[in-house]
């Protein structure tokens, strides 16, 4: 009988733990965050960090193996902001980027990172089996002079027919 | 010259009578000969391209997805589905298109963003093979406006609206716009167009320049 006790007893006490932790937490959640803008970046490029705390009147630091060194946001329009430039030397890839607060709290989020690829030439994307031959060109200039040909003959029948009337 | 016109009564009156047919006629045949080259040329002009829209623009809201690789790409207006491999670049620098013998399938440039990223995924596909139509032949009839989607590994669909759909010599892409628009998840699908010239390949790339509105499932 005890033991049975016992048995049921440990969920249950487990679960108001876990309830009694996880309540509050969401509402952390709600109001500390960094958000990365945009989350997909050439290196070399900038992006903004757009970051919220408790208190949104103090400074924070936002970390990163993608940046150069630790940035600071500082407060702005209610958020905590910086604009920080992603070294042209990073490697592609995903990096983690944290947030923390002077309170303690901590957010992260994930930065994509490119190497910058602009070919200057176009891709070779077809080899012809549609392209239109010489016979196309042929037949727009040989009727385009057919057209001409016919009016300066209709001109020419008009005058002589006014002439001639 | 009042004597000129009696001289030769006969003359006058028979052509009189024939030049006026003639003309008509000949001014048909040029309009049906120049109308058939132009339609073989193709691209060259169409009635489309005359009453085209400068271009949509793209919306102001719009969503964002983690990266994940292009699996299947469909343009419902022009009844193309077709599945996507990854391409890297040519020996020329070039982005590289699908094998020939992969003619059917696009290729995505893996050195770029994911479809529904930030920034411009570049898929390119063939326009032609020696013999006749491949994948993107219809690409520069498409229209602003049109939806282009892509299902992605995740199975996330991301569904994207065309803006506007041009045309530029392949030695003068305008890189900037083709490849350096990081300021939302836009998608560029590339194939040839132009002149084609033997031993060398097409003269110029159709570029359409679509951006992302919205994404289904999975």
């Amino acid at each position: 009988m005890t033991r049975r006790l016992a048995a049921t007893a440990v969920p249950l006490l487990l679960v108001t733990a876990g309830m009694a932790l996880a309540a509050p937490a969401p509402a952390w959640a709600a109001e500390v965050f960094l958000e990365v803008n945009p989350s997909t970046v050439e290196a070399g490029q900038a992006v903004n960090l757009r970051a919220s705390c408790d208190d949104n009147t103090k400074s924070a630091r936002v970390e990163s193996t993608a940046f150069a060194a630790p940035v600071t946001v500082e407060p702005r329009y209610g958020l905590l902001t910086a604009t920080v430039t992603i070294p042209a030397d990073r490697n592609a890839g995903d990096y983690s980027v944290r947030l923390t607060c002077t309170g303690g709290q901590a957010a992260t989020t994930t930065l994509h990172v490119l190497i910058a690829t602009r070919p200057t030439r176009g891709p070779a994307t077809g080899f012809g089996g549609t392209a239109p031959g010489d016979g196309a060109r042929l037949l727009v200039g040989g009727g385009l002079a057919a057209v001409a040909a016919g009016l300066v003959l209709a001109m020419v029948a008009a005058r002589r027919r006014r002439a001639g009337a | 010259m009042p004597n000129g016109r009696h001289e030769r009564p006969s003359a006058t009156l028979a052509r009189g009578r024939w030049t006026g047919p003639a003309a008509i006629g000949l001014v048909l045949a040029g309009v049906f000969a120049t109308g058939a080259g132009l339609g073989q040329m193709g691209g060259g002009l169409s009635w489309g391209a005359l009453f085209d829209r400068p271009g949509k623009p793209p919306p102001r809201e719009f969503p964002v997805l983690e990266p994940s690789r292009p699996v299947r790409i469909a343009i419902p207006s022009l009844d193309l589905r077709a599945p996507v491999i990854a391409v890297g670049l040519a020996g020329d620098g070039s982005i590289a298109a699908p094998p020939l013998e992969r003619h059917t399938e696009v290729g995505w440039f893996d050195r770029g963003p994911t479809p529904g990223q930030f920034g411009p995924a570049i898929i390119v596909g063939h326009a032609d093979t020696r013999t006749g139509p491949s994948v993107f032949h219809a690409l520069r009839t498409l229209r602003p406006g049109a939806a282009v989607e892509v299902t992605r590994r995740d199975r996330t669909v991301a569904i994207f609206e065309v803006s506007s759909v041009e045309r530029f010599a392949k030695v003068r892409l305008p890189s900037d716009r083709v490849y350096g628009d990081f300021s939302r998840p836009v998608l560029r699908l590339i194939t040839c167009g132009g002149r084609f010239v033997p031993g060398q390949g097409y003269a110029d790339n159709v570029i359409v320049f679509a951006s992302l509105v919205g994404t289904r499932g999975p």
